[in-house]
């Protein structure tokens, strides 16, 4: 990092600060703050929901999985345009039709209040604790990799958002991500171009794309239906759509995205173009770590990319064996460039034999290269109390800080703070909003004025932000923190997805069956998580089924005592 | 699903269906792009 690259970084933030402040200052009443104004054009809806969803996490742990496992993690994505379709159908019209400011207030139109403010109460535990993570999982890599303190990286990142999120509410929000976005895809372009301009001369854009091939990691599209593989193309259609309809239709953080349309659709257009232009930018970021795994065919990839941690563990008795081992790496690295150079001629002379033989030589050596990092890891476990040696995050950005030119590195790290910062702005934003409209306007403080409400919001922004920083500040799960964060996730999601279910297309349905389920629902989720072993991704399914199928029970017990006329 | 009247419908969204094939047809000619980029390295 030179005087370019804090310029670079810090300009960039900086500006988009301003921008968002400058351009919503004033706002004074719920209608502005909450749903700016419900004046936003589908392009600005679409990046704000893209933004939102793609936190810093994603770009630096898309492209270390691409790096490691291939770009199979596509089809994760392939369910999302049938969501979309299914929400611009339904959720979107009746959303806009009830003028509603959050999800939840649907709830209490279609069932009652206290069905309302339960889904609204799972809503804030899920989020305000991933609110927290969303925050502390790219401050840990910053702070790493640029040698901050933690806190003094949450904190900042924490202002930062708090400045504008607190003083223009949705509207700053959106407009903000739209730049954001901006700078984060030309960012994520330029690193991946950098990667392929630095390959040798002989190497041709279409070899590196064959190179990967023939080394397994173009495998997009995997048809074998088999329940215990996370990613192929029926999980990703069947549980990809269950998840995004949860996340984009019952999610306030996303439903606050496309409220905020100018008309019904401009908000269907926003998630419409998000549907067509995600599997696309999923693409182009796992290529881009496709490319990082070509790159480091020709030049040596370090034996631990997280660099800071292995420097701590040079300091301790572990430097003599970390030292024999990078020295077998470095034999192995340059025939693995032989091998890897050899198998281009291959590719270039169409000749198989060749092609066969090289990338034969190139697995090998591969395995032995992950034994040795295997090796490292664990020497660096026993020496460095509490390390976590998972680098698969650290791929990308030691990339970035080691191989691009000064000013570039600036913007990419723009690009991560930028992407931490457009998903915490929504999620405060959404947090806010939630807790103001259906739980303090609704039940605690009725009956004030708009600027009231406006001042609660700011507050509770604020709150929820210092919340999100204090979370960030104090938790040190590090190692299991994420999977932590969605075991919690899914603990909420199901049933909340199985309140909406039943209020969009369960008509048989009403308010206090779906109470009664929704919290017997939860009850079983709770159960399963601490009294069996089930893989806690099944949560969001069996609370669905769990809350329609009591809800129908309830109900026909109800009908049954009580005779509808 | 829920009713919606034609009334309620926006002007461009009278062409609903449209979009609708834009984006199915988009997923599907992505999965076929993506399948033989699989498939000619395997």
């Amino acid at each position: 990092m030179n005087g370019l690259d804090w310029f670079v970084l810090f300009g960039t933030l900086a500006l988009i600060v301003g921008y968002g402040v400058y351009k919503t200052r004033g706002t004074t009443n719920m209608q502005g703050y909450l749903l700016g104004n419900k004046s936003l054009p589908w392009w600005t809806v679409c990046l704000s929901i893209m933004a939102t969803q793609a936190s810093a996490i994603t770009f630096l742990s898309t492209t270390g999985q691409a790096y490691e496992d291939g770009m199979r993690f596509l089809q994760f994505y392939v369910g999302l345009p049938l969501a979309m379709i299914i929400l611009s159908l339904t959720a979107v019209p009746l959303y806009h039709r009830l003028k509603v400011f959050t999800a939840y207030e649907y709830l209490e139109t279609r069932f009652d209040l206290k069905t309302r403010t339960i889904a609204a109460f799972y809503f804030l535990l899920l989020r305000g604790i991933s609110v927290g993570v969303t925050l502390y999982a790219p401050a840990l890599i910053l702070s790493t990799v640029l040698g901050w303190d933690l806190h003094l990286t949450t904190l900042l990142i924490g202002i930062l958002v708090m400045v504008y999120t607190v003083g223009g509410g949705t509207k700053a929000v959106s407009i903000t991500q739209k730049y954001q976005m901006t700078i984060i895809m030309t960012g994520m372009i330029t690193a991946g171009l950098i990667a392929y301009s630095q390959l040798p001369d002989y190497v041709t854009f279409g070899n590196a794309f064959s190179l990967a091939g023939e080394m397994g990691k173009l495998n997009l599209v995997n048809f074998s239906f088999n329940l215990s593989d996370r990613y192929n193309i029926w999980s990703g259609l069947i549980g990809g759509t269950f998840l995004f309809l949860s996340y984009f239709g019952a999610d306030q953080s996303q439903v606050g995205r496309y409220l905020s349309g100018s008309s019904i659709t401009e908000s269907r257009m926003g998630l419409i173009f998000n549907g067509l232009l995600k599997i696309p930018m999923q693409f182009i970021i796992l290529y881009i770590g496709i490319l990082i795994f070509v790159f480091y065919q020709f030049h040596q990839a370090p034996l631990i990319h997280n660099v800071s941690l292995k420097e701590r563990a040079m300091q301790t008795e572990a430097a003599v064996q970390l030292n024999s081992l990078e020295a077998d790496y470095g034999e192995v690295f340059t025939k693995r460039k032989a091998h890897a150079e050899r198998l281009v001629h291959g590719i270039q002379a169409d000749d198989q034999a060749l092609i066969d033989v090289s990338r034969e030589q190139l697995r090998e050596l591969g395995t032995k290269e992950t034994e040795l990092r295997t090796s490292a890891k664990e020497i660096i476990k026993a020496n460095v109390p509490g390390a976590n040696t998972q680098d698969k995050d650290y791929v990308f950005i030691n990339f970035v800080m080691t191989y691009l030119p000064h000013g570039l590195i600036g913007l990419l790290l723009a690009v991560v703070f930028s992407a931490a910062m457009s998903s915490m702005a929504s999620e405060l934003n959404s947090l806010a909003s939630t807790s103001t409209v259906d739980i303090y306007k609704r039940s605690l403080m009725p009956g004030k004025d708009d600027n009231h409400y406006v001042k609660t919001s700011r507050w509770l922004t604020i709150g929820w932000a210092a919340f999100a920083i204090g979370f960030a500040s104090l938790v040190n799960l590090a190692e299991n923190l994420i999977q932590y964060v969605n075991i919690v996730g899914s603990l909420f999601y199901g049933t909340i997805l199985g309140i909406f279910l039943s209020a969009f297309y369960l008509k048989y349905l009403k308010g206090t069956a779906v109470f009664i389920a929704a919290v017997a629902g939860e009850l079983v989720i709770l159960g399963l998580y601490f009294f069996t072993d089930v893989a806690f991704l099944l949560y969001n399914i069996i609370g669905c089924v769990a809350v329609v199928v009591f809800a129908f029970i309830m109900q026909y017990l109800q009908n049954k005592r009580r005779p509808t006329s | 699903m829920m009713d919606t009247t034609e009334e309620e419908q926006p002007p461009v969204f009278r062409r609903w269906s449209t979009w609708y094939w834009i984006i199915f047809l988009a997923m599907v000619v992505q999965v076929i792009v993506y399948t033989l980029i699989s498939y000619s390295f395997l």
